[in-house]
């Protein structure tokens, strides 16, 4: 599994480090993403949503211009740690 | 055995800082000697200020002068060589840079929201360059000039290692004219990307910063640090990782401190 993701994100645009990085937090994702992450492994274009109170992958990938990946790993924090990461997205990056 | 020290009492700020410059005529002179007058110094190459300021350097070094503040005033060198010592010099510690940027924000009119209400885009633009300016001075480094520019929603500005440059989102610039929410968060942005320059400027250029094991720690989340990643590396990463690089802490903390010490002064 890990040899396989690490593979996919190599071959959809990320660069080793930023695959490296991302690679253990993916593979511990919370219940309800596991699955949209497995899909997303199979097929690049099943990049099916999910929401956590006012935050959903769609917006993250349009709003914030996240990449599917990327938008799985902040919904598992705004799940393991909601209030940590909604002052976060609602402080914004600078 | 106490008796001894009886005499002894701890000293002032204003006497520690008056025994500073009790420097002898002699030493005086000698630095007296490497003065450049600003009109010469203007007219100076990049490559002749640097290498004359290796020898003020060395000289203020020998002399035993760490803080360049207290030369202001005193004629023994142009305003303009003590500028650019300033960014070869230790900056002062967290604490002190908070305070002194503090009272700078609070005692700048024009970022009073009643006033900065009625300032132009324009206006606005060049206060914040204005104040980066004098930032940049308290912090020991180069300012760097600020413009307005597109950035997508929830970005609020950002800091361009490679150009020394910082952005500040104009549709935030834009709003903060009316809504005192963004108003705030624009001043937080002033005070965090300045912070990133001074991160870049200690990690890349020269360390002035006090604590080298913090230097350290910015390095791995910068441009050929360990981690291999850093700036808004959201998009790939996602927020957290993004949240919790070390610059981005660094830079929140001393933002948020900064905000925090200009209010109390405010609405004291």
């Amino acid at each position: 599994m890990k040899d396989r993701l690490y593979h996919a994100l190599i071959e959809r645009g990320y660069k080793e480090n930023s695959a490296k990085a991302v690679l253990d937090d993916l593979l511990h994702l919370s219940e309800p993403l596991e699955e949209l992450l497995s899909d997303w492994l199979d097929d690049e274009h099943n990049q099916f949503d999910y929401m956590v109170d006012d935050f959903s992958i769609s917006k993250l990938q349009k709003e914030r211009g996240m990449k599917y990946p990327a938008a799985l790993l902040t919904m598992d924090w705004l799940i393991k740690e909601p209030e940590e990461a909604k002052r976060s997205l609602s402080k914004g990056n600078r | 055995m106490l008796e001894e020290y009886e005499n002894i009492k701890p000293q002032t700020d204003i006497e520690q800082s008056d025994s500073l410059i009790r420097l002898g005529e002699s030493q005086l002179a000698y630095l007296k000697e490497v003065d450049v007058p600003s009109e010469i110094w203007q007219k100076m190459s990049d490559v002749q200020q640097s290498e004359h300021l290796d020898i003020v350097q060395s000289r203020l070094e020998e002399l035993n002068v760490n803080d360049i503040g207290m030369l202001k005033g005193t004629n023994l060198l142009s305003p303009e060589m003590i500028e650019e010592l300033k960014t070869r010099l230790e900056a002062p510690n967290d604490m002190v840079q908070i305070e002194q940027v503090s009272d700078l924000l609070a005692d700048c009119k024009e970022i009073r929201f009643e006033n900065w209400q009625l300032l132009e885009l324009s206006e606005k633009v060049e206060v914040l360059n204005q104040l980066e300016e004098r930032i940049a001075s308290i912090e020991h480094r180069p300012s760097c000039p600020i413009t307005a520019v597109d950035l997508r929603p929830g970005l609020w500005g950002g800091y361009n290692p490679d150009s020394k440059t910082i952005d500040i989102n104009s549709d935030y610039l834009e709003k903060s004219g009316y809504d005192q929410y963004c108003y705030e968060e624009i001043i937080d942005t002033l005070v965090h990307e300045g912070r990133h320059a001074y991160q870049d400027y200690n990690v890349n250029e020269r360390v002035v910063h006090p604590r080298q094991s913090e230097v350290d720690s910015w390095s791995e989340t910068m441009a050929g640090g360990k981690w291999g990643y850093w700036g808004d590396c959201s998009s790939e990463l996602g927020q957290r990782l993004y949240e919790q690089q070390s610059v981005e802490i660094d830079a929140r903390n001393f933002a948020a401190d900064v905000i925090d010490k200009m209010n109390s002064k405010i609405y004291a």
